[in-house]
């Protein structure tokens, strides 16, 4: 695979209110990173972003350095308290600027979509990461009525809302296999629960403005057409829209590099 | 790629032909800790084999250490163990893989002369360091005895022994492009340092071409014949090189502070 990785620029002055952690979740993924990390030598976060994560994660001790492609993420994250305490690399996930076998470990969450060559950024982390050293993941991705408008939407436009990396569907399996393909073993699998309050009627009135990066490759009107489709066809299949959906688990997969 | 000068090859010998006494690193260390006293991490540019950034790491700096060579940050991992300490950056001085602000300090020791466009190098390490964060430079001239066999070296060549890259004593040129920046200049860090070693030792590796300046000396048998000169010139003067007594060398680091 190749062509470019998907930056996030566009998304730094909105990200933190459109992608919200709450308090719980975010300290369930902080505790179980802070017990997976190997606790010897230094962590990477691929997709830093505005460090929802490794802040709280220096906070706890790990040594955290991040990464990302877009300098403008990792200004909000540096504005934040904590934020000056984190080396921040801005670079590629497929080409990591790091020497061979001195990373402890490496985590990242909703990343993997946004790069073409994702099974690359596998390579330079078996790699870089020490014998006996941790990947923990959180593909991300959709699940119960909001997988089923995702691909409705797919439906309509086509390869435009496919993610140019792992696709939104089955992510755990393509992983699983990406990682054993450089001989790592998945290790664990650690459900968190993200609480949301989303409705199918605050998917259909955000998805026009672009917040998802899986609308951005759309044009404007072809979006709102689709949307207008994707709303009958909803109301049809699920009733009320603004019906509070209930979250669902999600899972952090950890992947171990045997020696 | 960059015209910049990796030390790949003399990743091997590199700690057997450089280096300070184990007071000097003492020194060194200290010095640093005081300089960059307080949280946030601590760049070295061009880390090598970590000769300044481990004893800094184990006095509980927050180094990143940063390198063009490969193997050199291989030696460095090996030196350590195997196991990583601190995060090691594969890259070019001059295109830092770093965000903007991203460090609280910043230091670079007998770099700056491997680096035709040190300026650029001097500007991204500017870009990359926090408000009020310091830098310290150290450049990598000789003195006495080692300085005229250097000398020596170059006239019976013809070729200059003067580096790609800054001068090797360039401190006012230093000063000017970092005055530049608006960085102020702060009082130098400077102590005497005994040689650890003998001017045997440093003609054998002057034979054994393992010093940059003279890698510029492409055909060998000019440079074996040079460096046989050398040697004659030298015990002519001084007598068996092994037996001349411990030089002692006045080291000095420039320091200056961001806005």
């Amino acid at each position: 695979m190749s062509g470019a990785s998907v930056s996030f620029d566009r998304a730094a002055a909105y990200y933190d209110e459109t992608r919200v952690t709450d308090p719980d979740a975010l300290r369930a993924v902080v505790d179980l990173l802070a017990s997976v990390m190997p606790g010897r030598g230094p962590v990477i976060e691929l997709g830093v972003g505005t460090g929802q994560i490794a802040l709280p994660l220096v906070a706890r001790g790990v040594d955290v350095t991040g990464l990302d492609l877009s300098a403008d993420m990792m200004t909000v994250l540096r504005a934040k308290p904590g934020g000056p305490s984190l080396p921040l690399i801005q670079g590629d996930a497929t080409r990591l600027p790091i020497a061979d076998g001195s990373l402890g470990g490496a985590y990242m969450r909703w990343v993997l979509h946004l790069i073409p060559d994702w099974m690359g950024v596998l390579r330079e982390l078996d790699r870089t990461v020490v014998t006996g050293g941790t990947v923990a993941i959180e593909p991300g991705g959709f699940s119960g009525p909001f997988r089923e408008t995702y691909l409705r939407y797919r439906e309509i436009l086509g390869d435009a809302v496919v993610a140019v990396g792992l696709t939104a569907v089955d992510r755990d399996e393509q992983l699983d296999e990406g990682f054993a393909l450089v001989g790592w073993a998945l290790q664990d699998e650690v459900p968190v629960m993200y609480e949301r309050t989303t409705t199918l009627q605050e998917v259909f009135d955000e998805v026009p403005s672009k917040r998802w990066s899986w609308t951005w490759r759309v044009p404007d009107d072809e979006l709102a057409s689709a949307t207008e489709e994707v709303r009958a066809w909803a109301i049809q299949r699920f009733g009320d829209l603004d019906r509070p959906i209930p979250s669902e688990h999600v899972h952090w997969r950890v992947y171990r590099r045997a020696a | 790629m960059s015209d910049s000068i990796a030390f790949d090859r003399a990743a091997e010998y590199y700690d057997a032909t450089r280096g300070l006494s184990e007071e000097g690193v003492r020194h060194t260390t200290e010095a640093l800790v005081e300089v960059f006293r307080g949280a946030g991490p601590i760049l070295e540019v061009g880390v090598g084999t970590g000769q300044v950034a481990v004893p800094l790491h184990e006095a509980g700096g927050r180094v990143v250490g940063l390198d063009l060579s490969r193997p050199m940050l291989a030696k460095l991992l090996s030196k350590v163990g195997g196991t990583p300490t601190f995060p090691l950056i594969e890259g070019d001085a001059t295109r830092l893989p770093f965000a903007d602000d991203a460090f609280a300090g910043a230091y670079l020791r007998w770099v700056l002369h491997l680096i035709p466009d040190w300026r650029a190098a001097v500007r991204e390490v500017a870009r990359v360091l926090a408000p009020g964060s310091a830098f310290v430079a150290a450049l990598g001239a000789y003195g006495g005895h080692r300085h005229e066999m250097q000398a020596r070296f170059a006239e019976i060549t013809g070729i200059s022994t003067e580096p790609a890259g800054l001068a090797w004593n360039g401190w006012e040129e230093l000063d000017a492009e970092v005055a530049s920046l608006e960085l102020q200049k702060l009082p130098d860090i400077g102590f005497t340092d005994q040689d650890r070693d003998n001017l045997e030792h440093f003609m054998q590796a002057i034979e054994g071409n393992r010093f940059s300046w003279t890698w510029a000396v492409h055909n060998a048998a000019t440079r074996e014949d040079a460096a046989a000169e050398v040697r004659r010139w030298a015990e002519d003067r001084w007598g068996p090189l092994g037996e001349i007594p411990p030089e002692t060398f006045d080291w000095r680091f420039a320091v200056y502070r961001l806005p």
